[in-house]
Order: structure tokens, then C-alpha cells, then sequence
């Protein structure tokens, strides 16, 4: 009985889910799949589509990986990087269905501009190798970012310890096999932290150097000042991870050092302590007393 | 002294110890069949338990999500039993009720019983027995478990003590009149026992004021004693028992089980040593009415503890409350039924006069120490499925509780030592308190009796 319950429950729960999510079709008019891309398809737009993805697109749609088909099943929102759902899609049809939402996925058009509507798609578009941008955009005209034409040996990590900072250096070598400073690589620096890695940068380009330099003050560091880092070029060819040490004074409270409820044995807060010891020792000691009046009981024995 | 009284207090004190301690010199079959089926529950519960040991906590019905079934539900069923001790003689006899002196060494037995079992209810429940020295060794004061072990054997030696001090005046009734009639052994040990009482008014002042402190001292050790073991579960976030009234509730709630028992008991004892004189019908009906009142107390926490989160209905406590209360949840059928039977039809029934007669009574008893038990249970299990965290990826026995019978087995052997004990020491020593009964006929009791 209970069992049955179960199943009939969990069935018109999936139905109902199935109902309004999955049954409940697109609503894109012919007009608003015909829109063209509302931005310059250039890397620069693609990057900052990227970070507005990353707030407001990545809780459900998760990373955007290349694949033939979408790979995720619901709860988790499709995989935007399927290469038939991009084939099949318009520029237009992915900024209304941004816009206006559908079922589970809340609609943007008040929460982000027209703009960066326009950027999220310019992104999600930069995964699909077969997207031509339309015509009358231009492109063609932006100032091109320059990539890095050698090969990209390693990725370094200097702490500056007087300065807080960190500096990221790409290590490269040119096509003659000299070292030359990587311009315009996407790289990322992330402090590993105990539920995942906190974000010091993500997809920044490194300067005419190979470098990026960062002020990181007042890193909180473990009881012995160390910190651990990944370093890594965006598309992750290549991770670096590291430990450094920093100088300057932890302000850290170890909670587990003072009095508390949750303390060990030896750490018991004193009004605990106290009051644990006098309940158990006032009892006892009245129990004493009876047993001493006990005694005296005996020695009236003689009359 | 006129002559006259002085043969007339022989004569009362003749009738009184003819009463109470014949029946102590006598062991007919149906008590050698109650002790020995009683020892062979308990034969089968060691046998069970030996294999519990050999192979692990696995041989019970809990596992990772359900790690405190029947052996901890009994644990709070002693404990709750126990504190009739104190409620009977010292609450009650201490708002001056005379009516409680033949009953109050009674309630003390069951009271002394049933706290030793406890313990033995948590060792029962440890996967490694062999570790228990670490609670004492390692073992944090800012832990509940902790207050629990200290109060639990605070509560035994108390109990002790209060069954013993009332005891001497008997003690030394025995070693003066029963040499003849008991095996040598047997007065040895009231004669060392008996502490040298010749009853001086000395003696009497000691042994009064004795009591009187500990008769105080109980109140506060008992109410500890049960609200700490309600900590056991009410300092954790759990649904169902993260509560602020799970003290009182408990309390209230071991004052019916508890005079449920001292129902039964006082039927049977009763019965068994022709004890109709001082027993009598007026006491079963005191008996009643004060069930009736802890009773309704008890209702009140009731009420109070299931209407406020049944009305709030936050997730997991629906959960658990719908269990609960549905009679289509795993706990519905038990619930009702233990409120039923185990609550409100024995404070309906005691209402009325009839039902406090002895026979009724002791139905009554026995109906609430049943539904006392299983209530026990459904406040210790069902809590331990409805975690506020998904139970999930988990072998489907996890998801449900249900004791196997080697776990019912140790169980019942537990609570037939219990019984064993009072039972012993009901052979062992004189049921009614002779010396007050004298006191209250009128007999003076200054002096050798």
C-alpha cells in the first residue's frame, strides 16, 4: 500500500514536471528568429559574455562543453555547447528564449540589458566552430585581439611578499625555439579553499610581458601561513599548483583553542565545569553524610 | 506504660509481623515458576546476546540511519519507570499524604529495579562494551552523555539509601523475632543489616531526619536525572525532538509510567502475600486519582508538543509528524494506539469510580506500562528516518527501522531482570514498612520492637 503510494506519487510528480517543462513548447515568432546578433562577434565581447554566463547563466547550465548532442539530463539545464541545439537555434531564437524564459528557466529581460543578452549569445556562440556571424556585422572592422602564435611551455607563480601581489607569467617559446613573452593568453588564478577554489582572476589576458600581476592583501592563509594556488591558461593545457608562504601576522582564531560547548574534554567552559562539579559533588557529599548517619545509627546500638 | 497497652501494642505488633513477613519464609510453586521462567528469558537473552557480541551491532534491525532502536527506547522506559520512586514517596509523602506508607517501599523496589536495568539497556545498545571505560576516561562534561551516566548512578545510590534507612526498624524486627524461622544465612544478613537498630528515640531522630534530607535531595536528582536523558535527544537538531519543553515532557511522562507500574505491582504483591488489610481498596483509589492527575499533566505536554510543530508544519517535522499522525504513515497505527490505550482512555476511565478498584486498576496499569514502552519508541525512532538531510544512495533496509528478534530477545531479557530484582527483593524484605503501619496504629514504636 505504502509502496503503491510511492509509485503513484512519484509518476504524477514526474508527469507534472515533464508537463510544464518539457511539453510546454518554445514561443519565438518568425520575426524574433530572424533578429541578427545584436553585437561585434570580436573575443572581447565573447570574454565578457562569458563572465555575465558565469553569474547568471552557469547555476543550471553548468560549463559549456563542446559536444555532438546535449549530454545532461533534468534536473540539470541542457549543455548550450550541443552542437545540433546551436545548428538549430538562430541568434534571435537564443536572445528571446534569454528574454522571455520558459518553465523552469526564469526569463532576463529585466535583469540584464539588451546588451548583454546580445554578449551571452555572442559567447555561447564562440562554442560552436560551424557559426558564421551575419554580414552586416562588423566584425571584420574591430580591432582583432592579437593570440599568441608560439607554444606555451608552463605557467609560473611568483608571491611578491612585500607588495601582496601575485604575478602570473606564461613560459613560452617562439616557432625557433627562443623563449618569447605569451601576449593575449587567457589565464586563470584560483586560492584553493576547503568547498572548492576561490577565483583571484578568470580569463584575464596576460600583457606585452606574459604577465599578469595581481594585489591579493589579506589572503587568509593556515596556522602556518600557507596558501595553496592553481594557476592555469583558461582552456586548461596547462595547470600550475603551488604553495606559498606569506609573512605577515594571521589574525586567526582557531575555535577550537577557547572554552567552548564544542571544546574537548580539557577545554570545558568554566561555568559548565562549575556547575557540573558542584551538582555532582553536593549530591554526593549529602550521600555521604546519610551513610555517616548511618553509622551513628550503629553506635546507639547500646542502650 | 499501663500493662494493658503494652499488651495490646504485642498484640498489633503479633497481627502485623504474622502479616508482612510469613509470606517472606514461604516460596510456593507459582513463585518458583514466575523466578524460574523469568531466569529463562534471561538464559535466552544472554545467549542472544553473546551472539550480538560475536557479530556485531549488524545482528540488530539498526543500521547507519536508525542507530537507536528498542535497547534505547527501554533505557528511557527504565529511567521514566524509575522516577516513581521519587515521585511517590517524595512528592507525595512530602506534601504530608499518609495514605502513600504502605506503597512507598514498593515504588522504591521498582524505583531501584528498573534505574540498575538502565544501564544495562546502553551497554546492550554499544557495539563495543569493551570501550565503555573510554566514557569515563575521555569523556566530555560539556556532554549530555556524560550528565546522564553521573545523575543515573546518583539516582541508584539515593535509591538505595531510601529503600535501606526506612528498612532498619524492619531489619531489626526480623533479627529479634525470625532466628527460628530462616536459614542462618538469612539472619546473619539482617542481623549485620539491621545496623544494631534497637529503635532508641536517639535512632529514631537520626533515622527521620535521615530520610527527610534525602527525601528532599531526590526531587531535584530525579528531575535531573530524567531531563537529562530528554537532552540525550532534545540538544540535537532533529525533527521531533529539537523541542524546549522535552524536560517537563519527559518528566510528566515518567510520573504515568511510573504509577502505571506501582498499579501492577501493588495488584499482584498484594495478592500474592494476602495483603488485603493494608493494601486495600482506598489505596488503589488514591492510586487512581493520582494517575488521573500526572495523567492529564502528561496530556498537557502532549498537546503541547505535537499541536505546535503539527500546526507549523516545517518540512521535516512534516515529515515526521505525518508519520505520526496518518494512519497511513509507518507510525500512525502505534501512535494512536499508544495514546489511546497508554494515555487517554486511563485518564477517562479513572475518572470514575468504578474503573479504581483494584481488578480495573491493575488492567489499567498494565495497559499504560505497555503504551509507556511503545511511546518510548516512537519517540526515539521515527525521529532518527526524518534527518533534515536527504537520505539518499542508501540500501533500502536503511530507510526503515524494524527490530530483529534477537534485538526483541535481549530486550525482553533486560526488562525480565528487572523484574527478577523486584521480585527478589520483595522475597528478600518485608513489602509494607511495618514500623510506620505500627506507628499509625497507635503502637509505640520507641523501643525494641
Amino acid at each position: 500500500m505504502n509502496k503503491l503510494i510511492k509509485i503513484l506519487s512519484f509518476v504524477s510528480i514526474s508527469l507534472l514536471i515533464l508537463t510544464n517543462v518539457q511539453a510546454q513548447e518554445w514561443n519565438v515568432s518568425a520575426e524574433e528568429k530572424a533578429m541578427e546578433l545584436g553585437v561585434t562577434f570580436t573575443e572581447e565581447i565573447q570574454d565578457a559574455g562569458n563572465s555575465i554566463y558565469k553569474k547568471s547563466c552557469k547555476m543550471c547550465h553548468g560549463d559549456v562543453t563542446i559536444a555532438a548532442s546535449n549530454d545532461r539530463e533534468l534536473p540539470l539545464a541542457p549543455n548550450l555547447g550541443a552542437t545540433d541545439w546551436q545548428k538549430a537555434n538562430t541568434d534571435g531564437e537564443i536572445f528571446t528564449k534569454i528574454t522571455s524564459g520558459k518553465g523552469g528557466m526564469p526569463p532576463f529581460s529585466g535583469s540584464l540589458s539588451d546588451d548583454d543578452r546580445w554578449k551571452i549569445v555572442a559567447f555561447i556562440r564562440s562554442n560552436y566552430d560551424a557559426y558564421i556571424p551575419p554580414n552586416t556585422n562588423k566584425a571584420a572592422e574591430a580591432p582583432k585581439v592579437e593570440k599568441f602564435a608560439g607554444t606555451i611551455k608552463d605557467i609560473e607563480t611568483i608571491y611578491n611578499d612585500a607588495a601582496q601581489s601575485f604575478t602570473v607569467r606564461i613560459i613560452a617559446i617562439d616557432d625557433n625555439g627562443h623563449p618569447a613573452k605569451a601576449k593575449g593568453v587567457k589565464v586563470d588564478l584560483f586560492v584553493k579553499r576547503y568547498f572548492g577554489n576561490m577565483a583571484l582572476f578568470e580569463g584575464e589576458r596576460t600583457d606585452e610581458n606574459g604577465e599578469i600581476v595581481i594585489e591579493a592583501g589579506n589572503l587568509k592563509a593556515d596556522n602556518e601561513g600557507n596558501i595553496s594556488i592553481i594557476a592555469q591558461t583558461s582552456d586548461k593545457s596547462i595547470i600550475s599548483k603551488k604553495n606559498i608562504t606569506i609573512s605577515y601576522a594571521q589574525e586567526w582564531e582557531n575555535p577550537i583553542l577557547g572554552r567552548n560547548i564544542w571544546g574537548t574534554s580539557a577545554r570545558t567552559p568554566i561555568w559548565m565545569l562549575v556547575s557540573y562539579l558542584v551538582f555532582t559533588f553536593g549530591t554526593l557529599s549529602v550521600l555521604g553524610w546519610a551513610v555517616f548517619q548511618l553509622l551513628r545509627i550503629h553506635n546507639l546500638r547500646e542502650r | 506504660m499501663s500493662e494493658n497497652k503494652k499488651q495490646s501494642d504485642e498484640a498489633i505488633m503479633m497481627k502485623i509481623r504474622e502479616d508482612i513477613l510469613t509470606p517472606m519464609t514461604k516460596f510456593p510453586l507459582s513463585y518458583k515458576i514466575w523466578i524460574g521462567s523469568l531466569l529463562t528469558i534471561i538464559a535466552v537473552a544472554i545467549w542472544g546476546y553473546i551472539i550480538q557480541l560475536q557479530n556485531g551491532l549488524g545482528e540488530t534491525g539498526m543500521r547507519d540511519y536508525v542507530s537507536w532502536g528498542v535497547y534505547i527506547a527501554s533505557f528511557v522506559f527504565f529511567v521514566a519507570t524509575a522516577l516513581v520512586g521519587m515521585l511517590i514517596s517524595a512528592v507525595v509523602g512530602l506534601v504530608g499524604q499518609k495514605w502513600i506508607t504502605p506503597i512507598s517501599r514498593i515504588a522504591e523496589m521498582i524505583a531501584l529495579a528498573f534505574a540498575m536495568v538502565a544501564g544495562i539497556a546502553i551497554v546492550a545498545d554499544m557495539g563495543r562494551p569493551d570501550r565503555i571505560l573510554n566514557l569515563f576516561m575521555h569523556g566530555r562534561f560539556q556532554s549530555p552523555i556524560i550528565w546522564d551516566v553521573t545523575v543515573v548512578n546518583l539516582y541508584i545510590f539515593i535509591s538505595i539509601l531510601l529503600l535501606f534507612l526506612p528498612l532498619l526498624p524492619d531489619l531489626g524486627i526480623i533479627r529479634n523475632h525470625m532466628k527460628k524461622d530462616l536459614p542462618k544465612w538469612q539472619w546473619n544478613l539482617y542481623n549485620i543489616l539491621s545496623l544494631g537498630w534497637v529503635g532508641t528515640p536517639g535512632q529514631y531522630k537520626i533515622l527521620h531526619s535521615t530520610i527527610r534530607v534525602l527525601l528532599i535531595l531526590i526531587v531535584p536528582v530525579a528531575m535531573a536525572l530524567h531531563t537529562v536523558t530528554s537532552w540525550l535527544s532534545a540538544l540535537t537538531l532533529r525533527a521531533g525532538w529539537d523541542s524546549t519543553i522535552f524536560g517537563p515532557y519527559y518528566v510528566t511522562g515518567a510520573f504515568v509510567a511510573g504509577s502505571g507500574a506501582v498499579l501492577v505491582a501493588m495488584y499482584f504483591i498484594r495478592k500474592a502475600y494476602k495483603l488485603e488489610d493494608y493494601i486495600t481498596d482506598f489505596h488503589f483509589d488514591k492510586m487512581g486519582k493520582l494517575m488521573v492527575l500526572v495523567g492529564l499533566v502528561y496530556l498537557y505536554f502532549n498537546i503541547n508538543e505535537f499541536i505546535v510543530p503539527g500546526y507549523k508544519m516545517k518540512a521535516a517535522d512534516a515529515d515526521h509528524i505525518h508519520t505520526l499522525f496518518s494512519l497511513h504513515g509507518e507510525y500512525g497505527v502505534m501512535f494512536w494506539l499508544t495514546q489511546i490505550f497508554g494515555l487517554l482512555l486511563p485518564i477517562t476511565l479513572g475518572l470514575f469510580k468504578p474503573f479504581r478498584k483494584p481488578f480495573p486498576m491493575m488492567l489499567i496499569g498494565i495497559a499504560i506500562v505497555i503504551g509507556a514502552w511503545f511511546k518510548r519508541v516512537i519517540i526515539v525512532v521515527p525521529t532518527m528516518i526524518h534527518a533534515y538531510l536527504p537520505i539518499q544512495n542508501v540500501p533500502e533496509e536503511f530507510h526503515h527501522y524494524s527490530p530483529t528478534g534477537l534485538e526483541i530477545t535481549v530486550t525482553l531479557g533486560i526488562m525480565a531482570m528487572g523484574i527478577l530484582i523486584v521480585s527478589i527483593l520483595v522475597k528478600l524484605f518485608p513489602v509494607i514498612p511495618m514500623w510506620e503501619i505500627a506507628e499509625e496504629k497507635g503502637v509505640d514504636i520507641h523501643k525494641d520492637l
